[in-house]
């Protein structure tokens, strides 16, 4: 019998995704996604998993509990804060995830894309002509100096854009070809960015990083863009600010709640763009994480050590 | 007495256009805007200016000849095609521009705006269906139609992007990058063929009309996109048109267009993987008001007898 990869969300049964696993996963494994991701079902069917697999529901320790011939839970993604990470150590489970230079790259890129259609409107491009902001010479405030922060830091040098970050481990990225000015604070970095970027990873610390205090230190003029979680931002301090004018504009890959519920007010502004939280699905990225996915899945449930994880603690 | 400045192009009536140049003018100095873009109207208001500004709009030599208190053309970008640069040097005429750095760092902005939304096309993120997968730019390839204040502006952009960058210019060899690496290839055939993104960045002139035909279209990959934020008159327009209908090439943005407008119902107009920009990629508030800045002093250099710096004809001055 074929080792069951239990997907607790329903875009596992997207067409392009079956394909994609289809692809990836080794002969003696199959995917398999429930009829409906309700809490009883996915417990139930967690009994005969031995890897389960998230999207954006949550991995609880009640599941991981539940499925007692369990090697791995994972998924594609880097960030795993869906994934009750220190029950599955206790529990000597490795937490598959992609490592975040996999997909940081195509993060970066969705940023600037956001940074360039907040300046120059093109839903504007139809009428006459209107006057856009420039990046050259602006300044990017980057909260969070890992992979995606990096990346993006080398994206808008090219630009000219003057380039400020806060990061809790200071003086770590040394850029090659440009610099990046590390404030000691967020309070620091906030007045002074005409764009910021949030590009962390959430946790506890970073829950609401961003709300009205946070708001009323940035300028009027500045844009707020976040390609890492919703939870970051607080959503109704945002849709303040905006009401106010103390912010020029957003762009969103990721909401919360998420997607926004029809009618919510971040839809209706003009200056507001919002992805759905698809910045890394490009054909590249898609291929490469499934593939590690795939073969990490294959590692752990043969007892080999897998490449990829966010819990490295669990080897001891 | 003040000064008569006619701007000859229709797009000055746009309250948008006139702003920096009015911002610029001291008080001896009057604004036309012709109500008519008539020909013959056009000849008259010139009568007694001593300046001609335009846009994309065409300044004769009998627009020039009707004028004969006329010290100056110009206008506040940087390609000149628009006017008969021969025939106001054969009259002693400045021809005032912006110098192409001026401008340059907009369009460069401009020409990467096209090819990210070309590769994410947010139009589609909020549709019935699933929007389809992104093309990265890292590790795609730019093939860039010349080399000069735009091309290398946005070489360096690119390079950022960790893209493959590949260029075509008449005079190879004359840009050494710093930290990145441009490969010149020899032939525009050549490069057409390798890029996934293709941007033409050069003045137009009679060499470089209709740089991009049926035949050029026919060698790029079917997976390619077009970027034009130089001039209309680059692309056959309805060349591209059907190699986009037909799939042969996978879209294009256009900060430029011939015929400008576009005619209705044009195969150009409407399709979801044409994007139209109405030729503002250098519209940005610093640089309009630097550009037309430059063009009112060189206007008042040249009327009141003084050298204008820049300008396209320097060898009026002998």
């Amino acid at each position: 019998m074929a080792h069951r990869v239990l997907a607790i969300s329903e875009r596992f049964g997207q067409p392009s995704r079956q394909e994609l696993f289809g692809e990836f996963l080794h002969e003696g494994y199959e995917l398999f996604v429930p009829e409906s991701i309700d809490e009883e079902t996915i417990l139930r069917e967690a009994a005969s998993a031995k890897v389960i697999i998230t999207g954006f529901e949550p991995i609880t320790e009640e599941l991981i509990r539940a499925a007692p011939g369990l090697c791995a839970v994972g998924r594609m993604g880097t960030g795993v804060d869906m994934i009750d990470i220190p029950a599955a150590t206790r529990a000597g489970i490795p937490v598959l995830n992609s490592p975040g230079s996999m997909r940081s790259d195509a993060i970066a890129e969705h940023a600037v894309m956001f940074m360039l259609i907040l300046s120059r409107r093109p839903w504007l491009w139809g009428k006459t002509a209107v006057n856009h902001n420039e990046l050259m010479g602006a300044t990017l405030g980057i909260a969070g100096l890992g992979n995606i922060g990096r990346a993006l830091a080398q994206r808008c040098a090219g630009f000219g854009m003057e380039i400020l970050a806060h990061t809790r481990t200071r003086g770590k990225f040394r850029p090659e070809g440009f610099s990046v000015e590390e404030t000691y604070t967020l309070e620091e970095l906030l007045p002074r960015a005409d764009y910021l970027v949030i590009a962390l990873p959430l946790t506890k610390e970073t829950r609401g990083l961003i709300g009205a205090k946070e708001f009323g230190l940035m300028k009027d003029t500045a844009f707020l863009l976040n390609v890492a979680r919703g939870a970051q931002v607080i959503t109704e301090d945002l849709v303040a600010a905006l009401r106010e004018g103390k912010l020029a504009g957003a762009g969103l890959d990721v909401t919360e709640p998420e997607p926004l519920p029809e009618g919510h007010p971040l839809l209706d502004f003009p200056n507001v763009i919002i992805s759905p939280h698809n910045s890394t699905h490009s054909e590249g990225v898609m291929r490469r994480s499934c593939r590690l996915l795939c073969d990490n899945i294959r590692r752990a449930v043969e007892g080999e050590r897998v490449t990829s994880l966010a819990n490295p603690e669990v080897y001891g | 007495m003040t000064y008569r400045i006619v701007a000859v192009d229709p797009a000055f009536k746009n309250p948008n256009r006139q702003v920096f140049m009015r911002e610029a003018l001291s008080d001896d100095f009057e604004l036309v805007i012709p109500e008519s873009s008539e020909t013959e109207d056009l000849l008259r208001e010139i009568e007694t200016a001593s300046a001609l500004i335009t846009g994309l709009a065409p300044i004769t030599a009998d627009m020039m000849r009707a004028a004969p208190n006329l010290c100056v053309v110009g206008k506040a970008g940087t390609g000149v095609d628009s006017i008969d640069v021969e025939a106001a040097t054969a009259m002693k005429i400045p021809v005032a521009r912006a110098p192409g750095w001026m401008r340059a760092s907009p369009v460069a902005e401009h020409a990467l705006t096209m090819m990210m939304l070309l590769s994410r096309k947010p139009w589609l993120w909020r549709g019935e269906k699933r929007p389809p997968l992104h093309i990265e730019m890292a590790g795609a390839s730019v093939g860039i139609v010349g080399l000069g204040n735009i091309g290398r502006r946005i070489a360096a952009r690119c390079a950022g992007f960790d893209m493959k960058i590949l260029a075509y210019t008449r005079t190879r060899g004359k840009f050494r990058p710093e930290g990145f690496e441009i490969e010149e290839c020899a032939s525009l055939e050549e490069m057409l063929h390798r890029a996934d993104h293709v941007v033409l960045t050069l003045p137009l002139n009679d060499e470089t009309r209709g740089t991009i035909g049926a035949e050029e279209l026919a060698l790029m990959k079917p997976t390619a996109f077009l970027i034009n934020v130089s001039r209309g008159g680059h692309v056959d327009s309805d060349a591209l048109g059907a190699a986009l209908s037909e799939g042969r090439i996978a879209g294009a943005g256009l900060d430029v267009v011939e015929p400008d407008p576009l005619p209705e119902g044009h195969p150009l107009l409407g399709m979801e993987n044409a994007l139209i920009s109405p030729h503002c990629a250098a519209q940005t508030e610093g640089v309009q008001r630097m550009s037309y800045k430059l063009l009112a002093e060189s206007i008042g250099l040249a009327i009141r007898g003084e050298r204008v710096e820049s300008l396209v004809n320097p060898e009026i001055y002998g």
